[in-house]
């Protein structure tokens, strides 16, 4: 057979990309301060740079903070980040609560030099003549390579 | 009259004479002498094998990637990006076949630091004909990804083979 002459060889490449686990840490809490309600409901808003807006005819007090997290992974890799609820319940734990919304600072994220941060924007809502107390509630965040 | 006569008697003489020769000429057939040439054969890449981005776990499992270029990601893996098959040209002569075969059906994947995986390559392809002097087709692999896989691009290189029958 003429197989060194009619033969063609080709060759290709295989490739594939190993990841590392994502880690996510907060790194602050969504804080909106102390708020002194009214007899109408309003509500109290804290931006992704965590500047709060008081809505009228509240009154606001000490220092409110963004929600904040700390991704870590692949170097250049792009993740994607969701809020398993956008809706999150604060209780004082003794059956009263109050509802925030929450929105986050971007849905992608990448990774420059392994990783990145986002934080998350709260709008509270409250009652008239909502119950003093200390409210607390807890939201999750998913961050996942694409 | 008499010139008459004679005149047919010549005839006569002259399809005798004929007869005669006959039996003398060369008899003659045509035969074919015939070739075809081929034009020499190309293969060229149109796809590399991918895997995509695997987050490994920490057992051993294996990715999957079918000639359609779907994947299956083992189980405890995560896998992203879009995969997909090796894909290769051929070019030669309109209307042959051409046989088609993977010069080996392992190939290793390094990150170049010493770490490597292997993958298992096949083809449902093992001869393929040029309709209108071209053909594609397809390389599946299965990487085998060692629990705890380390971080990192990964490549390698596999070769097929093509050749007129």
């Amino acid at each position: 057979m003429a197989s060194g002459v009619s033969a063609a060889p080709g060759a290709a490449r295989a490739s594939v990309q190993i990841l590392r686990p994502v880690a996510v840490t907060k790194t602050a809490d969504l804080m909106f301060g102390t708020v002194l309600p009214a007899t109408s409901t309003a509500t109290v808003a804290i931006r992704q740079d965590g500047v709060r807006t008081c809505g009228s005819p509240l009154r606001c007090y000490g220092t409110p903070s963004a929600g904040r997290f700390h991704v870590v992974g692949v170097s250049g890799q792009i993740v994607c980040i969701s809020l398993a609820t956008t809706r999150v319940t604060l209780t004082d734990g003794a059956a009263h609560t109050m509802t925030a919304n929450l929105s986050l600072s971007t849905s992608s994220l990448a990774l420059a030099g392994g990783s990145g941060d986002f934080g998350i924007a709260g709008v509270l809502s409250v009652k008239a003549n909502q119950a003093e107390g200390a409210y607390a509630g807890q939201y999750v965040v998913s961050v996942d390579y694409q | 009259m008499t010139f008459f006569s004679t005149k047919r008697l010549g005839a006569f003489g002259a399809v005798l004479t004929l007869l005669a020769v006959s039996p003398s000429y060369a008899s003659t057939g045509n035969g074919d002498a015939s070739v075809k040439i081929l034009r020499a054969i190309t293969v060229t890449k149109s796809a590399d094998l991918y895997f995509g981005k695997i987050l490994p776990s920490a057992s051993a499992a294996t990715v999957a990637v079918a000639e359609s270029g779907a994947r299956t990601c083992g189980a405890g893996l995560g896998c992203y990006d879009t995969a997909s098959s090796g894909a290769f040209h051929v070019v030669g002569t309109n209307g042959e076949v051409v046989s088609v075969s993977l010069d080996s059906t392992t190939a290793t994947l390094s990150d170049g630091a010493s770490h490597a995986m292997t993958v298992d390559l096949g083809t449902s392809t093992s001869s393929l004909t040029l309709a209108g002097g071209a053909g594609d087709f397809s390389v599946a692999g299965t990487l085998n990804v060692g629990a705890n896989q380390v971080d990192g691009t990964y490549t390698g290189q596999y070769s097929v083979s093509v050749n007129y029958q």
